[in-house]
């Protein structure tokens, strides 16, 4: 079984602490720490991470693991950790490109970038788990725009504040799965999307070699649009002009010529 | 006092208010309630090949409407203080709102700027 996980790497990722989201944490890091605070704040990081780890295992939970490793490693009721839940650990599982066909295109935008690593994780998991070869997940180069305001409410305009509004960027890159298959891993992304990130898809289609015959035989009827204003339609302006011309104002108007 | 608008319409909602933004607020909603037949006008007017009567029947109707039903008589407000002056569109908000509020850290991903 394991031989099909190609992408396996030791990379351990630290849980983050939940209290890392809250307000006070937040001022707290701007300020400059002196170093006996930082240790302290550090020994406290670690203490919540243990605490986070072992919350995850507190809840009660049907334990019935489909595959289980020869020498898995343990958890604190001594059962053998599925091999799935132990993989959370590791960074996402990759599988091999059978063609390299560019099938869809994932991306992810965000101002918080943990949120952003938590979605496109999710979403490259769910992809190894379909079967859905996929690249790694790339970081782009964020998205800086910047604004300039004078400082003061009223005049003084030398004095100049810059800000700006940083959107992390994150890339996902699918190849060779079937169309049926991507559609099924995007709804499943989308099912379980997080607040404050966008998701966007984009789907490669793949058309016949016949497409250029096809098109020459195309006639002119065919690629006629259809005709603006001129027929009642689900357009409101169409009706509306519809309307106008048969009011009493534009009938004699259009009599007259 | 009488009544200052030609027709009664909802105040503004999750907005600061004020008398200018009560008068934007009636303008945009006369501007969408009008928008399709300010269209429609437009198309009839601007439509060479229906005769220049017609044309210029309909240019008569566009110009005789109320100026608070043209598109252009909006303008973007900010929506904490009011003020219709550097209103940075991506918050709707003034430069001195936009900066308390970006102080406070109370806008998602906006931080000081270094390079």
């Amino acid at each position: 079984m394991l031989s099909r996980f190609t992408g396996l790497r030791a990379v351990v990722r630290l849980f983050s602490g939940s209290a890392r989201y809250s307000t006070e944490a937040q001022t707290a890091s701007k300020k400059f720490l002196s170093p006996d605070q930082y240790v302290a704040k550090q020994a406290e990081k670690t203490v919540q991470n243990e605490e986070f780890l072992d919350s995850l295992l507190a809840a009660d939970f049907e334990y019935k693991p489909l595959i289980i490793n020869s020498n898995a490693p343990k958890n604190k009721r001594q059962e053998p950790i599925p091999l799935n839940v132990e993989l959370l650990q590791y960074k996402p599982l990759r599988l091999p490109q059978t063609h390299g066909h560019k099938v869809a295109e994932l991306s992810f935008k965000g101002y918080d970038s943990d949120d952003l690593l938590r979605a496109s994780d999710f979403a490259a998991r769910a992809a190894f788990y379909l079967g859905i070869p996929c690249s790694k997940i790339e970081v782009l180069k964020p998205e800086k725009r910047l604004y300039t305001v004078i400082r003061s409410p009223f005049a003084q305009a030398k004095s100049k504040e810059n800000w700006w509004r940083v959107t992390h960027r994150q890339e996902l890159v699918a190849y060779d799965a079937n169309p049926e298959v991507i559609d099924l891993w995007i709804s499943y992304i989308n099912k379980n999307a997080i607040e404050g990130v966008k998701y966007e898809a984009q789907i490669h289609t793949q058309e016949l070699t016949a497409f250029d015959k096809e098109l020459s035989e195309l006639t002119a009827e065919d690629i006629k649009l259809p005709e603006a204003y001129t027929h009642a339609s689900a357009d409101p302006v169409s009706n509306r002009v519809q309307e106008l011309l048969k009011s009493d104002e534009f009938k004699k108007a259009l009599e007259e010529k | 006092m009488p009544f200052r608008f030609p027709v009664k319409f909802e105040l503004p909602k999750h907005c600061y208010i004020n008398a200018r933004v009560l008068k934007d607020q009636f303008k945009r909603l006369q501007v969408a309630e009008h928008e399709v037949t300010r269209k429609a006008l437009k198309y009839i007017a601007r439509n060479t090949e229906l005769p220049a009567k017609a044309r210029l029947e309909a240019q008569l109707q566009l110009a005789a409407m109320p100026k608070y039903t043209c598109q252009t008589q909006i303008r973007d407000r900010c929506v904490a203080t009011g003020h219709s002056r550097s209103v940075i569109s991506d918050f709707k908000l003034n430069r001195t709102a936009f900066r308390n509020m970006a102080r406070a850290n109370q806008i998602p991903g906006v931080q000081k700027a270094s390079w």
